[in-house]
């Protein structure tokens, strides 16, 4: 059976129990919710593991796709130290150094996908922009929305100097996200019509659902807490963003040890013939 | 001669088969091409390609090999 329909049954089985468990709203289920939550960045960050195991690393594409499996180890890291100050320590976990770990994803990524574009050899110019007019205005609103949303509204008077300095960098880290967003639909535009094109459209898909979940909770920060549904929503959200990135991983790896199965079986046929 | 230019191809081919697939997969197609004229590689790398990136850039990949190797 195909790696990306299991994965798929996983995702929506997890997804499934999340909502279930989140539904019932009693408080010695939140630890379960949040452990369901933690497997979408880990399983992610896992399958983008194998991926480079078979890719390795000496190579631009294996280069760039580790970067982005790193800022998905970040992103565990991030979940794992928040379910810990929670469920454990019972402590506040915003802001907390797993806030450190959920920053750093944004310029680690972003290294990835830069790296991606530089070994593409793109000829950036005037006409080459003009195709991508409509997604630049698109990408001019959710400017505006981040900036207003995640920086100008993260910053609340009464909340002390390092919540509102955490508040505002994710800000700044969502811009460069929709900055990562837009390269990486670039770089997508470039295997049109190709397979390599659906491993990088649900690459870009992941980061664009991560982006949404991201301004989503800056704009409703103060309820996100309080309010069950779309706490809910939101961490749904959040971890389709994740699963969408494994799965993104598991196309790329199926269609590597595709293209090794044909080749391996035309070397056993060399080898016959001789 | 006709090796040198022969395991140049090969070595090109590879490296874009590298930056597509990774290392062991370009293993694998080394092993392949051994023995195989500079057409039949190109032709192989070109149909690959084709399949993986699609016609646009899979042209602009080959190009550079044909570049680099002055076929």
């Amino acid at each position: 059976m195909k790696k990306t329909f299991l994965y798929t049954i996983f995702l929506l089985v997890i997804l499934a129990l999340h909502c279930t468990f989140t539904s019932v709203n009693q408080e010695n289920v939140g630890m379960i919710v949040d452990f369901l939550y933690l497997l979408a960045p880990v399983s992610a960050f896992l399958v983008g593991m194998l991926l480079l195991r078979n890719l390795g690393t000496k190579n631009p594409l294996g280069f760039s796709i580790l970067f982005l499996v790193l800022g998905m180890l970040a992103f565990s890291f991030g979940e794992i130290i928040w379910f810990f100050l929670v469920h454990v320590l019972q402590a506040e976990p915003y802001p907390s150094i797993a806030d450190i770990f959920f920053l750093i994803v944004y310029p680690i990524s972003l290294v990835g996908i830069i790296l991606k574009i530089k070994s593409e050899k793109i000829a950036w110019s005037l006409s080459f922009f003009k195709k991508f007019i409509p997604l630049i205005l698109i990408l001019g609103v959710l400017v505006v929305l981040v900036a207003y949303f995640g920086i100008y509204n993260a910053y609340v008077p009464e909340d002390g100097l390092a919540s509102n300095v955490v508040s505002m960098l994710y800000g700044i880290g969502d811009l460069i996200l929709i900055f990562g967003c837009f390269l990486i639909l670039v770089i997508t535009i470039e295997y049109k019509g190709g397979k390599m094109f659906s491993p990088w459209i649900l690459t870009t898909l992941s980061y664009s659902i991560l982006l949404v979940s991201d301004v989503l909770f800056s704009a409703n920060k103060d309820v996100y807490e309080i309010n069950i549904m779309l706490k809910m929503a939101i961490d749904l959200i959040w971890m389709t963003g994740y699963f969408v990135f494994g799965l993104g991983m598991l196309n790329f790896l199926e269609i590597v040890q595709g293209q090794q199965e044909k080749i391996k079986s035309k070397l056993n046929l060399k080898e016959n013939e001789k | 001669m006709n090796e040198q230019i022969n395991e140049a191809v090969i070595s090109k081919a590879c490296e874009v088969i590298s930056s597509n697939l990774g290392e062991m997969t370009a293993g694998y197609y080394r092993e392949f091409y051994k023995n195989k004229s500079p057409d039949i590689i190109l032709s192989s790398l070109n149909e690959l390609l084709l399949e993986l990136v699609g016609s646009q850039n899979a042209e602009k990949q080959i190009n550079e090999v044909k570049k680099l190797i002055k076929i």
